[in-house]
């Protein structure tokens, strides 16, 4: 890292996060200024999106090379009030809050009091939503049964292709001006509302490039008054570029980068669409660049790492916005998202793996940043060296990169009809969900929470937590005579609130499609502009809408525990159980004891346990897949949770494997903390009793200690576990390499480990960012050392 | 088919011979080491001891068995499990103890099922078994990992409770006839890691160095007193601090000038 780059990367991790009034302020003076009669919706989102990048300040960072803040500078974080009004209370909690606090000045508050909040009250999309909600809807999500992911941002989960490496926006907006002229008013009944949709894309196409302009003008200015001749000729380069990109297709890797900057500025100034943008394969769409750069002496190899760095920092400069309620309760991070792809294969099928990835995981390891967040896709075409190099970044202890099977991406892609090309383009983004890269819109749209179906199903329909009936009538369980009408029960609950969850869904999509199209995003998406439809409209080639299951090993040690104790053994009967549930098992620390060690328990290679995994897992994928969605997407599942396993574990009394009322839940599909005992094969094995190509990703976390990858024979150790789970299929699995010693000191002490940063979920995070429970739930996971 | 007396399998064991193996732990053992990591795993039959379950920092009484009698065919089914784990890094299957030739029936049978199922087998020993049962699986096993204690046969015999006359013979032996033979030295500082000592045991292996190119040196960790005092055993061993890492990057020079491949660790 060169002083450049130290001093940027500096700057980056002291800047706080705060609260930005500018979108704010200039999204409302649109809509006052806006007649209703004016602009159709996608036109005046097109309107809307112009005047904010024609009026945003545009900020240019002191040595950066790479240009372009959401906000007003690094970190200054933007509101979307016309999704989620903040009140003044929410920022005075995000204030306030100890983790992931926003701080908010007197000016920002005033500008919200005077100005954002009395114009938008009671008309934003969130309004709109809840509005709409069933009753039925609405008790279940206050029984955290599942969460809206829509609610305060907007559907994204997408990922760029190779789009803007090959055209500009002069070829991209050709191609909007050459579908309007192929609508057909005669037979196209939908004709007139695509016209609209190409027009709103035009005038996106072109704000963006004149966004650009504006940044060449105010680098040119700033050059005019460098006194250091370096810098003076370094800005007026950067001026150049933003004048050539994105106007036209890049052509060196400085272009390369600072368009996809700017797309991913425009994507997130637009809306504020969850897990950001994401350029995917990187380490792809580069290497054309990178190899002319050299061959033609433009740069050299430090220059491109010094490059590629500095573009690093423009993502830590933008935190997730700020999200408050349950949405801060499932994703309660600064992260964004942001999943960089590296490896996996070409288009061809051949080995993807080039001299950039090396250089992109040095990269990684060298920055060290939260943001942007790595992954490494394994494909069996790929060398050991590659999977051992990021073993060696994984070793350092930051949880980055993680590990995705690109095999098993593929099977599950084109098991869902891709074609196969379209599946080689993609890989995974935001924490592990599979997709198709510049061609899908995949939605996640909640997490569903697998325990407290179970849990209401133990009390015949009504929740224990609030005595409310929540779920329909499906037999009192002390009357149930075998383990398989407790199954019955179940499955009657689940899909009674698999119902609810998709019925809300499918309104919160048309919400979207018919108020909050994104133009800009569907420039980049194929087939939007080809359709004239929007992303959120169903324009894409491929569109898919996630629930994601969430407790698979909870719900599963739950069952055992049942099954084992009630129907097995009969060593207690299950009126008995559920009283001492009801007592949160105080005075009955020997069955406790006997639930917690002498059970069998998911994560051990178990048959008695893991049967259970399977089973629920085909349940909840059975009441699931296959259903349409008003855009014409599938409903699919994935298993990931984010932050939301300690939030629905806070809405979840005691349960029959052991945990104590409002503990956290099991994540993704890793065992129960603590409770796999047999080491990670034993944990991988049962993972794979789940068909994990049924899903559109799964999130595996596995803990060592850090002496384990003392040696390069350990690391290739860790290299071959990684191989041998993703020859059966296995979809992803993530290390925390991090001692417990560690993160005790951590607690104790967190101003001496100010730089810990820990994998959480499909994420990493800094561990003095997490909320103690998280922070438990993390000590907890099972360290697993060799022998 | 045979019953084997175990007292546990571990599963993903990286430094019980190459690649990802199972071991399997036998129990019963001829010697009884100072040192021993494993008294649980000294007595051929299984021992029922009274433990304390911990739940929420509070107490549980609970009874816990040390040992467990299996059929073979069962061990194999979990020795399998991970067969894909073994194939993808050239790993394997060890069958450690204890002594594992305490029980050369069930081992036997075993290691002629792996050999069947084209699983690597390796036999983790202390030498001190009846010669002829060596010969019984050389043809099933496709690596030792031989024990070398002690070269004083006296202190040897202190330290472990039976000479090393037959242990050292039982190397010759198996190294004649063509097995492949790691040699694993304990390091125990004060026990085994004089001057005088370090230099029997490499003489002892330059001796033999046209037959065996490996050694490991396998640093002491400190004892789970607890073990002992639940079995109601006492801990023989004084003191004895861990060796360092310095002390064992110095005694791997020293046994590298002899031209042997040295690894610290398994």
């Amino acid at each position: 890292m060169n002083e450049r780059v130290k001093k940027l990367r500096k700057q980056s991790l002291e800047a706080v996060n705060r609260i930005s009034a500018e979108r704010g302020l200039l999204v409302t003076a649109f809509y006052k200024a806006l007649s209703p009669m004016q602009h159709s919706v996608p036109v005046q989102r097109a309107r809307l999106f112009e005047y904010i990048l024609k009026n945003k300040a545009i900020c240019i960072n002191d040595g950066e090379l790479i240009v372009g803040e959401r906000g007003p500078a690094p970190k200054a974080t933007p509101t979307y009030p016309e999704i989620n009004l903040h009140t003044l209370k929410d920022l005075e909690i995000l204030d306030g809050r100890e983790k992931v606090s926003f701080r908010v000045d007197r000016e920002t508050r005033e500008a919200f009091r005077e100005v954002i909040i009395p114009y938008w009250e009671g008309k934003t999309n969130r309004d709109r939503i809840f509005r709409n909600m069933s009753d039925a809807w609405k008790e279940a999500y206050a029984a955290g049964i599942f969460t809206e992911f829509q609610e305060q941002r907007a559907p994204g989960h997408t990922v760029l292709g190779d789009k803007i490496y090959r055209m500009g926006m002069r070829e991209i907006a050709g191609e909007v001006r050459k579908s309007m002229e192929a609508l057909d008013f005669h037979d196209d009944p939908q004709a007139y509302e695509k016209l609209e949709e190409l027009r709103a894309m035009e005038i996106c196409a072109n704000a963006l490039v004149m966004f650009a302009w504006r940044h060449a003008e105010k680098l040119d200015a700033l050059a005019a008054g460098e006194a250091d001749m370096g810098r003076k000729e370094e800005l007026k380069r950067m001026a150049a570029v933003c004048r050539r990109v994105p106007s036209r297709a890049p052509s060196t890797l400085h272009e390369a980068l600072q368009y996809y900057w700017f797309v991913h500025l425009g994507v997130i100034t637009e809306l504020n669409p969850w897990d950001s943008f994401n350029p995917g394969r990187l380490d792809q769409h580069l290497l054309p660049f990178y190899r002319n750069d050299l061959a033609k002496g433009i740069l050299d190899e430090a220059g491109a790492r010094e490059l590629l760095q500095c573009f690093w920092i423009k993502f830590n400069n933008h935190p997730a916005p700020p999200k408050v309620g349950v949405t801060a309760e499932e994703s309660n991070t600064y992260t964004d998202f942001c999943l960089i792809n590296l490896g996996g294969v070409r288009e061809d099928g051949s080995d993807g793996v080039n001299e950039l990835t090396f250089i992109l995981l040095d990269v990684i390891e060298e920055m060290r940043l939260l943001q942007p967040s790595s992954m490494v896709q394994v494909s069996r075409k790929n060398p050991d060296e590659f999977v051992d190099r990021a073993v060696r970044i994984v070793k350092t202890g930051f949880g980055q990169p993680s590990f995705f099977n690109t095999d098993a991406i593929i099977l599950e892609l084109t098991g869902q009809g891709k074609r196969l090309e379209d599946a080689r383009r993609g890989g995974a983004s935001g924490c592990v969900e599979s997709g198709a890269f510049g061609t899908e819109a995949y939605i996640l749209t909640g997490y569903f929470n697998l325990v407290k179906v179970l849990e209401i199903t133990l009390h015949n329909g009504v929740d224990p937590m609030t005595g409310k009936r929540t779920g329909p009538e499906t037999g009192d369980p002390a009357a149930f005579e075998s383990f398989e009408a407790l199954k019955e029960a179940f499955v009657r609950q689940l899909h009674h609130f698999i119902d609810i969850k998709i019925a809300g869904n499918n309104l919160i999509e048309r919400i979207f499609t018919l108020h909050m199209p994104v133009p800009f995003l569907s420039l980049f998406i194929d087939d939007c502009i080809e359709k004239g439809t929007d992303y959120n409209a169903g324009g894409a080639r491929y569109n898919t809408s996630y629930v994601q299951g969430m407790g698979l090993g909870s719900v599963t040690d739950m069952l055992s525990s049942l099954h084992t104790h009630v129907f097995e053994r009969k060593s207690i009967t299950m009126a008995n159980f559920l009283r001492v549930l009801a007592d949160n098992f105080e005075g009955h620390d020997a069955l406790r004891a006997s639930l917690l060690y002498e059970t069998p328990r998911y994560g051990n290679d178990d048959d008695a346990a893991d049967r259970h995994a399977r089973w629920v897992f085909d349940a909840f994928h059975d009441a699931v897949t296959g259903r349409l969605t008003p855009r014409g997407a599938t409903y699919r599942i994935n298993m990931l949770p984010t932050t939301s396993h300690i939030y629905f574990g806070k809405v979840v009394g005691a349960t029959p494997d052991g945990r104590l009322a409002r503990e956290p839940l099991s994540e993704g599909i890793s065992p129960v903390q603590g409770m796999d005992r047999r080491g990670p094969t034993a944990v991988l094995n049962s993972a794979l009793r789940i068909d994990h190509l049924k899903t559109g990703g799964t999130l595996l976390n596995q803990k060592f200690t850090p002496d384990f990858f003392k040696d390069e024979r350990s690391i290739r150790k860790i290299t071959q576990l990684i191989r041998a789970y993703f020859s059966k299929n296995g979809h992803h699995i993530q290390f925390n390499v991090v001692s417990a010693a560690t993160l005790r000191d951590a607690q104790k002490h967190p101003e001496r480990h100010q730089d810990l940063i820990v994998r959480v979920a499909g994420y990493s995070d800094y561990f003095n960012a997490l909320g103690r429970e998280l922070q438990e739930e993390i000590i907890r996971r099972t360290e697993h050392e060799g022998v | 088919m045979q019953i084997a007396t175990i007292f546990d399998i571990k599963r993903f064991a990286v430094h019980d011979g190459p690649g990802i193996r199972t071991t399997v732990f036998f129990k019963g053992c001829p010697l009884r080491c100072w040192w021993c990591h494993n008294p649980e795993s000294q007595l051929p039959e299984p021992e029922t001891v009274e433990i304390e379950r911990k739940v929420d920092g509070r107490r549980v009484p609970a009874r816990r068995t040390y040992g467990e009698q299996v059929g073979t065919a069962e061990l194999m089914e979990i020795i399998l499990r991970d067969r894909h784990y073994y194939a993808e890094s050239g790993g394997g299957v060890t069958f450690s103890g204890g002594e594992p030739l305490m029980q050369p029936e069930a081992l036997s049978e075993l290691l002629r099922a792996c050999r069947k199922a084209k699983l690597h087998t390796c036999v983790d020993t202390c030498g001190h078994v009846v010669a002829t049962d060596f010969e019984r699986i050389l043809d099933d096993t496709d690596l030792f990992l031989y024990d070398l204690k002690h070269m004083d046969p006296l202190l040897h015999l202190k330290y472990t409770g039976t000479g090393n006359g037959l242990i050292l013979s039982n190397a010759d032996r198996l190294l004649e006839a063509g097995a492949r033979v790691i040699f694993r030295i304990p390091v125990i500082p004060g026990i085994n890691t004089s001057d005088e000592e370090t230099g029997r045991m490499i003489s002892f292996l330059e001796e033999r160095s046209d037959r065996c190119r490996e050694v490991h040196l396998l640093p002491y960790h400190r004892i789970a007193g607890q073990k002992y005092s639940r079995l109601g055993k006492t801990i023989r061993l004084p003191e004895v601090k861990e060796p360092g890492r310095k002390m064992m990057e110095t005694l791997q020079k020293r046994f590298e000038q002899t031209g042997l491949e040295v690894l610290i660790g398994g």
